[in-house]
């Protein structure tokens, strides 16, 4: 581990645990970004496992000014988020033109019908039997055997060449409310809350039951490294759901799950997109200083500093359409007052959810210049 | 560029919709592009879009919370340089915001760029979803220009008059069209839409 790596981790550390840092980490977050930038085709970063490892890696060393990034890239991206996200993805390169974004499938795919079959055989047996139904069993397969015989490589590639990686515990545990709509479509699971609440909510019990389950298995984090774990709240966000059902089908799931993490000395990331500033106030319900709220530019980053601020750090937040469309004054205006609004407590920067696969190059170099001044003058 | 996003949930009807105006629009000698995000919701097929003679581009944007904003504008510098249409209709995801689109746009680099946005709201489905989806539909339904009623075919009586009734009081600045979006566009919604009024 070298100092600059050792550095780094300890500001990571000391900005998540809401302590006043001597300047600003800066975080990378840009999967889509990364391809483009270095001069290859997303086709490639979906297709070719070790490519999409390597690139990131790149794009983070040829930016420069780069403490960590949220996630180590590498894998086929498609299956695992069908796996995941239990909807299908289409994929450029295969589904889709070389160089466009892959896209999830909003289409139903687990019907009413299933929720009984959740009922009676559980969760884990119910989706060992739905996957075929999303992704190609094969790729899924050979993609986990890849990542399983090179996920110790990859974490040594980003400590070696100095970053942090945020997000670098193994497990991802998916709240109810996201698995379900994922697999039913929105269109669908919105319906179900409405129609058959009582139903949604026997067949979430079950699959908490798993979720809790693995928690509960998991071996206390003991470091090296931050033991993030991605939790992810969209489809479920404030912005679409009105109260009750927010209250009732979203909110106390998360909350059971993150307080478990922690419990167990997990970095809960909270990959909330969409619009939270209705909610914002029940970040302060998670255990303080602990977790790190990860939105995508919809939520108002004032709101949240006045009502959450305190409770726990953010990585975020310049939107993505000011990356793609925006000027580079623009951007600079928004860095500036981002840094200003957090100071150097609770922040740690970055693009918004992750940085578009059209951000122009000027934009970006400029947000991270404005950090740099920022951190220098401070210094 | 005349620029008219259609805002709805998912299987509103915006699809149908946005083939009528086509039409409407291309009947009345206008060049006409669509931009679509097709694969995010169960949709038009493109190559039926280009086959009846529409400039169609999609929009694909990873999750369904990216509701394609950074997209947009490139795709319309792009038509702009290019095609130059009359009229571009956007179907963006059906959890898209038009305030949010307007706001996105503010950056686009494209000449006399002039967005207006349309409700689509589904007249069987609307009294169930703003009990479910109400932050979102309030939205798209504040921020409209215009609002449409759609299938209103298939849909029973109290169900559209209660439709009409939840775009009356979500969006006061409009009175709502309520079509079968099967059917071509009736004279006043063309003229609403394409015609020469104040609005636009």
């Amino acid at each position: 581990m070298s100092a600059q790596y050792a550095e780094r981790l300890d500001l990571i550390r000391r900005t998540i645990a809401m302590e006043t840092v001597e300047r600003v980490p800066s975080i990378f977050m840009g999967t889509a970004f990364a391809p483009r930038y270095m001069g290859g085709t997303i086709a490639r970063f979906c297709n070719d496992m070790e490519y999409a490892f390597q690139v990131q890696l790149d794009a983070m060393d040829r930016l420069g000014y780069i403490d960590g990034a949220n996630i180590a890239s590498g894998g086929r991206i498609g299956p695992i988020l069908s796996a995941l996200w239990l909807s299908r993805v289409a994929v450029p390169g295969i589904e889709l033109p070389e160089d466009t974004l892959w896209q999830v499938m909003e289409a139903e795919v687990m019907t009413q019908a299933d929720y009984d079959v959740v009922l009676e055989k559980g969760w884990k047996a119910f989706v060992h039997d739905y996957l075929p139904r999303v992704v190609d069993l094969g790729l899924l397969g050979e993609t986990f055997a890849w990542m399983g015989q090179n996920g110790a490589r990859i974490q040594r590639s980003y400590v070696e060449r100095g970053y942090v990686v945020i997000t670098d515990a193994k497990m991802a545990p998916t709240p109810p409310f996201e698995a379900l709509c994922g697999a039913r479509s929105m269109q669908k699971f919105f319906l179900d809350l409405l129609r058959i609440p009582k139903k949604v909510e026997a067949v979430m019990e079950v699959i908490m039951k798993d979720v809790m389950a693995d928690i509960e298995a998991l071996p206390p984090w003991k470091g090296p490294g931050i033991g993030g774990t991605w939790v992810g709240g969209w489809r479920g966000a404030p912005g679409l759901l009105a109260p009750r059902h927010f209250d009732r089908f979203v909110w106390p799931y998360i909350v059971e799950m993150v307080c478990a993490l922690v419990a167990k000395g997990y970095t809960p990331v909270l990959h909330f997109d969409q619009d939270w500033n209705r909610e914002l106030g029940r970040l302060n319900e998670l255990p303080p200083a602990r977790c790190i709220f990860n939105p995508d530019g919809m939520t108002s980053m004032k709101t949240f500093r006045e009502v959450a601020g305190d409770s726990m750090a953010m990585l975020g937040d310049v939107p993505s359409v000011l990356l793609s469309t925006g000027t580079p004054e623009a951007v600079a205006d928004y860095t500036r007052n981002l840094l200003a609004l957090f100071g150097n407590r609770g922040l740690l920067f970055a693009g918004g959810c992750d940085m578009p696969i059209n951000a122009r190059v000027e934009n970006v170099e400029r947000m991270l210049q404005v950090l740099r001044e920022h951190n220098e003058r401070r210094h | 560029m005349r620029v008219l996003v259609l805002a709805g949930f998912l299987g509103s009807g915006k699809t149908t919709v946005a083939l009528q105006i086509a039409r409407a629009a291309q009947a009345a000698g206008q060049r006409v592009a669509l931009i679509v995000n097709e694969r995010g919701e169960a949709g038009v097929d493109n190559q039926l879009v280009a086959r009846l003679g529409f400039d169609v581009r999609e929009l694909l944007g990873g999750c369904i919370c990216c509701s394609l904003v950074a997209e947009l504008a490139p795709a319309l510098e792009a038509l702009a340089a290019t095609t130059r249409p009359d009229l571009v209709i956007v179907e963006p995801s059906g959890i898209a915001e038009p305030a949010q689109i307007r706001a996105a746009l503010r950056f686009a680099r494209v000449p006399g760029l002039d967005m207006r946005s349309v409700s689509v709201v589904d007249a069987q489905r609307i009294g169930e979803l703003m009990e479910v989806v109400t932050p979102l539909l309030t939205k798209q339904m504040a921020h409209a220009d215009l609002a449409v009623v759609c299938k209103a075919d298939i849909a029973s009586t109290p169900q559209t008059e209660a439709a009409c009734r939840i775009v009356g009081e979500h969006a006061p600045q409009t009175d709502p069209y309520v079509i079968d979006a099967r059917e071509p566009l009736d004279g006043a919604l063309r003229m609403a839409l394409l015609g020469r009024c104040t609005r636009w």
